[in-house]
C-alpha cells in the first residue's frame, strides 16, 4: 500500500473542511464590510468609507425605537425565562415528581414545535388576556420559545453538582433557604449566566413569535429588518446586522469566559 | 416540588391549551363544523406539492448538512493544536449566534444580480453574464444550510471527541487499514451523534419560516410562508388553522420516528 495516501487524504480532507468554515464564517463577517461602504451594496472593490448607516441607525427614531424595545424585552425575557428555569430545574433535578421524563419533554417541546405553529396557536389566548401590543405580551411570548434553552443548560449543571455539600450545610445548622442561596445558587451561577446569554440573544433575534404579538403601534429590530429587507433593502440594515455580529462575538467571548471560570 | 408550577401554568395557558384547542378549531367553516378545510388543502394540489417541498427541501437540507458537517466534526475532533480547534469552533459558533435575519440579508446581497458570486463566476468565466440566484428554491437551500450546519456539527463533534482513540489505535494494531477503522469503528461510534443532528436539523428545517420568505419567491412557499400568507395577506385564519394542523401533526410524526429510533433525551445532552 502506498503510505503517502493517508496522508493525501488527510490534505483533501483538511482543503474540504477550509471551504466549509469559509462557507459559514464570510457570509456572518461580510455584512461589517458592507456596512461601512458608500454603496448600497458590496461592489468589489468596496468603495468608499462612512459611518453615515451607523449614525442613521443610532438616531433615525424609525431604528432606534425598535431596537430600545428589543434590548428591554430581550433583557425582561432572559431575567423571567432564567428564573423560570432556575425553579423547574431544581423541581426536575432534586424533587422527587411522578413523570419526571413527560414534565421534561413538555418543557423542551417548543424547540421543536415551528414558531409559526406556537404564534398562531396563542394568538388568541394574547388577545383574550389584552395583551397583544404591550411589552408584557412580547416578553411573555418570547419566554415560551427561551425556556427550554433555560432548562437545559441550567438542569445539565445542576445535575453537576455535588448534592451532599448542600445536605453538609444543613447538617452544619443552614436554613433550607440559607443552603439554598449560599450553596445551590453558586454553584449552578455558571448555568444561570450560560442560560441568561442564550436566552437574551435568542430574544433579541425573536421574529416569527413577535409578529402575533406585537399588533400595530410596536415594532422591534428583527421587525424592523424583516420589513426593510422586503420592501426597502437600504443600507441601515447592514448597519443593524454588524451590531447583530457584535452582539455574537460579545456572547461567545463572556461564554468562554464562563467556561474558563468552570 | 411546587417550583415547576409557575412555569407550568404560564406554558398551560399560553402554549399546551391553544395548541391543542388548534384540531377542533380548524374543524370549522365559516362557524360550521366541517371538514371543509382539510378538504380543501388535500384537495387542491398546489397546498399538497407545498407539504411534500417543505419535507424535499428539510430533507436535502439534513442530508447536504450531514454532508458537509460529518467531515468538518471529524476534522475538529482529530486536530491536536488546542489553538485551530478554538479557531474552528469560532468560525462555527459565529454564525451561530449571529442573527439569522442578518445572515439571510447577507446572502441576498451575496446572491443578487449584481452580488459577489456571479462577480466571482464571471471573473473565473463560468457564466458570460450575471445568472438570477436570487428567489429560488437553490437559494432557500444555500440558506438555510447555513443556518443549520451548526446544529448538525456541534453534536456530532461532542461525540466524536469523546471516542476513545484506543479503540482506533487497537483496530490499527489488529491489522485494519484507516478506512476499515473508521467504517468499522469510529463511524458506529458516533451514530448517536449523528442520530442527535439529523433530528434537529430535519425538525428545525422543517417549520423554517425567515429564510424561505427572504431568499424564496412565491414559487418556492413552504408550509411557514404559506401559514402567513394565508393569516396576513388572505385573513384566512380558519384554513390556515388546518394548514397549522398538518404541518404540526407532520412535526410530531417525525420527532416520534426519530424518538423510537434515536432516543429524544439524546438531544439534551
Amino acid at each position: 500500500m502506498n503510505p503517502s495516501a493517508p496522508q493525501e487524504k488527510r490534505i483533501l480532507l483538511i482543503g474540504f473542511v477550509t471551504l466549509i468554515l469559509f462557507f459559514l464564517i464570510l457570509p456572518t463577517l461580510m455584512v461589517i464590510p458592507m456596512s461601512i461602504s458608500e454603496t448600497r451594496y458590496l461592489v468589489l472593490p468596496p468603495k468608499g468609507f462612512t459611518l453615515k448607516w451607523f449614525l442613521q441607525f443610532f438616531t433615525d427614531p424609525r431604528w432606534l425605537g425598535p431596537t430600545l424595545l428589543s434590548l428591554r424585552v430581550a433583557l425582561f425575557s432572559a431575567v423571567l425565562s432564567v428564573v423560570l428555569g432556575t425553579l423547574a430545574s431544581l423541581a426536575l433535578v432534586r424533587g422527587r415528581l411522578p413523570g419526571k421524563r413527560v414534565i421534561y419533554i413538555m418543557l423542551m417541546s417548543p424547540m421543536m414545535i415551528p414558531v409559526i405553529v406556537i404564534g398562531f396557536a396563542a394568538y388568541g389566548m394574547f388577545v383574550r388576556f389584552h395583551l397583544i401590543g404591550t411589552t408584557i405580551g412580547i416578553v411573555l411570548a418570547h419566554c415560551i420559545i427561551c425556556i427550554p434553552f433555560s432548562v437545559v443548560v441550567i438542569s445539565a449543571n445542576l445535575q453537576r453538582v455535588d448534592i451532599s455539600l448542600e445536605l453538609a450545610a444543613r447538617n452544619l445548622g443552614a436554613s433550607a433557604r440559607q443552603a439554598f442561596f449560599r450553596i445551590t445558587i453558586p454553584s449552578i451561577k455558571p448555568g444561570i449566566f450560560a442560560a441568561s446569554l442564550f436566552c437574551f440573544v435568542e430574544s433579541l433575534d425573536e421574529l416569527i413569535m413577535t409578529m402575533f404579538i406585537i399588533g400595530t403601534t410596536k415594532m422591534t429590530l428583527p421587525l424592523r429588518i424583516f420589513t426593510e429587507i422586503r420592501f426597502r433593502i437600504s443600507p441601515v440594515i447592514a448597519a443593524a446586522s454588524t451590531v447583530f455580529v457584535i452582539v455574537a462575538t460579545l456572547a461567545i467571548v463572556i461564554s468562554t469566559y464562563i467556561d474558563k471560570k468552570k | 416540588m411546587l417550583l415547576v408550577a409557575p412555569l407550568i401554568i404560564i406554558l398551560c395557558i399560553f402554549y399546551f391549551y391553544p395548541l391543542l384547542k388548534l384540531f377542533p378549531e380548524s374543524l370549522y367553516r365559516d362557524g360550521h363544523l366541517s371538514l371543509e378545510n382539510y378538504n380543501h388543502f388535500f384537495r387542491t394540489p398546489l397546498y399538497t406539492f407545498i407539504l411534500f417541498r417543505t419535507i424535499r427541501i428539510a430533507a436535502e437540507t439534513t442530508i447536504l448538512c450531514f454532508l458537509l458537517g460529518y467531515p468538518t466534526a471529524y476534522l475538529m475532533a482529530s486536530v491536536r493544536n488546542p489553538r485551530i480547534t478554538a479557531l474552528m469552533m469560532l468560525c462555527i459558533m459565529l454564525p451561530f449566534f449571529t442573527s439569522i435575519l442578518a445572515r439571510s440579508y447577507s446572502w441576498i446581497a451575496l446572491l443578487q444580480t449584481k452580488g459577489f458570486v456571479n462577480f466571482v463566476l464571471i471573473n473565473l468565466g463560468f457564466i458570460e453574464r450575471p445568472v438570477r440566484l436570487l428567489y429560488n428554491e437553490y437559494a432557500v437551500l444555500v440558506g438555510m444550510v447555513h443556518i443549520m450546519l451548526p446544529f448538525m456539527i456541534l453534536p456530532i463533534y461532542s461525540v466524536l471527541r469523546n471516542i476513545d482513540t484506543r479503540l482506533v489505535k487497537a483496530a490499527r494494531n489488529l491489522g485494519a487499514n484507516s478506512r476499515e477503522a473508521f467504517i468499522r469503528i469510529t463511524f458506529p461510534l458516533s451514530l448517536p451523534g449523528i442520530g442527535a443532528g439529523v433530528m434537529i436539523t430535519f425538525i428545525l428545517a422543517l417549520g423554517f419560516y425567515i429564510t424561505p420568505a427572504l431568499l424564496g419567491g412565491p414559487s418556492t412557499l413552504m408550509m411557514s410562508t404559506l401559514i402567513d400568507q394565508q393569516v396576513n395577506r388572505l385573513g384566512d385564519w380558519e384554513f390556515a388553522g388546518a394548514i397549522v394542523v398538518v404541518l404540526l401533526a407532520s412535526t410530531i410524526l417525525i420527532v416520534s420516528i426519530f424518538d423510537k429510533l434515536v432516543g429524544l433525551d439524546k438531544i439534551y445532552k
